[in-house]
């Protein structure tokens, strides 16, 4: 993920809005997604060590399950 | 083998030819009801990683046409064969097809006001000390507050002028300190120049925000 070390704002704002609508939206068919909490954690985990703003990375919850305390889902 | 799910698309909206996905692997569709899927063949869940993100997206901004917006499907939507699959789908069918009217020709725009004044970093977390915790608490939910209220008024007054060429509004949840509101809009394409236009003069009216737009995105926050 070398790439990741020399984005400017921009690009680093749209990699973090790419992950979060992939991950954290979009329509999920079953009800649930099949990934693992791990998985989900390494990915951010991975792309945390790379981007400079560590919170708007970390604040989505995790794809798998949803804790009644994890933040809202997109709301009208 | 399993199934991928990509997007939901109109009946009879087929991928380009040689179009490929996650793990390169061939992208096709599949009639179900009054839709259509766009989908691979997965051995197995794909593990979520930033290359495997963007092939997911790449398929879905394939799904684009003259007048057809693809309805995208959250990343790792795998199922062990195309029975369950197809089942899901019908079961929510009618909502599919209402959702791919309702973004038929649009695209998505995501849109961050930011104060750069604001403090980085939350507060410090509280020492061990007793009650120590709910004032900590109490400080963060004043801090939010008072972002958020400035944050609805400045939303009310981009809402007056984008709200022209915005056809629908998701509002997110703050994920930042600093950031005073997170919204995404659908905007048809050919009203795209305008909507920009219109959050350019937003721009210049706040120069003391950071106004981060993003986009277009195919419309992830606009499902049913």
């Amino acid at each position: 993920m070398n790439e990741l070390e020399h984005l400017d704002e921009g690009q680093h704002v749209a990699l973090v809005d790419l992950v979060n609508r992939l991950m954290d939206r979009g329509v999920v068919v079953s009800g649930e997604v099949v990934i693992s909490v791990a998985d989900v954690d390494l990915l951010y985990l991975n792309l945390n060590l790379l981007l400079s703003s560590v919170e708007t990375v970390l604040s989505p919850s995790s794809a798998s399950e949803r804790a009644p305390e994890a933040p809202p889902e997109p709301e009208r | 083998m399993g199934f991928y799910l990509y997007c939901i698309v109109p009946r009879d909206h087929a991928p380009p030819e040689g179009l490929t996905g996650v793990d390169g692997a061939p992208v096709t569709s599949r009639g179900v009801d009054r839709v259509a899927i766009w989908e691979s063949d997965l051995d197995r869940p794909p593990r979520p990683d930033l290359e495997r993100l963007r092939a997911h997206d790449r398929v879905v901004r394939a799904a684009f046409s003259a007048g057809i917006t693809p309805l995208p499907a959250r990343f790792g939507q795998w199922f062990p064969d195309g029975g369950t699959l197809s089942s899901r789908i019908s079961g929510s069918a009618g909502l599919y097809e209402e959702a791919l009217r309702n973004i038929a020709g649009a695209v998505e725009f995501g849109m961050r006001l930011i104060d750069p004044a604001a403090p980085a970093r939350p507060p410090p977390p509280p020492s061990e000390e007793a009650g120590a915790g709910k004032a900590y608490l109490r400080q963060v939910a004043q801090r939010r507050k008072g972002g958020n209220g400035r944050g609805r008024e400045l939303g009310r007054e981009l809402r007056s002028l984008v709200g022209s060429w915005v056809t629908d509004t998701r509002v997110a949840s703050p994920s930042a300190s600093g950031e005073l509101a997170q919204v995404a809009h659908l905007v048809r394409v050919d009203e795209v120049d305008a909507y920009r236009a219109a959050v350019g003069v937003f721009r210049e009216r706040h120069p003391d925000l950071r106004v981060s737009l993003t986009g277009p995105w195919p419309p992830y926050s606009f499902g049913p």
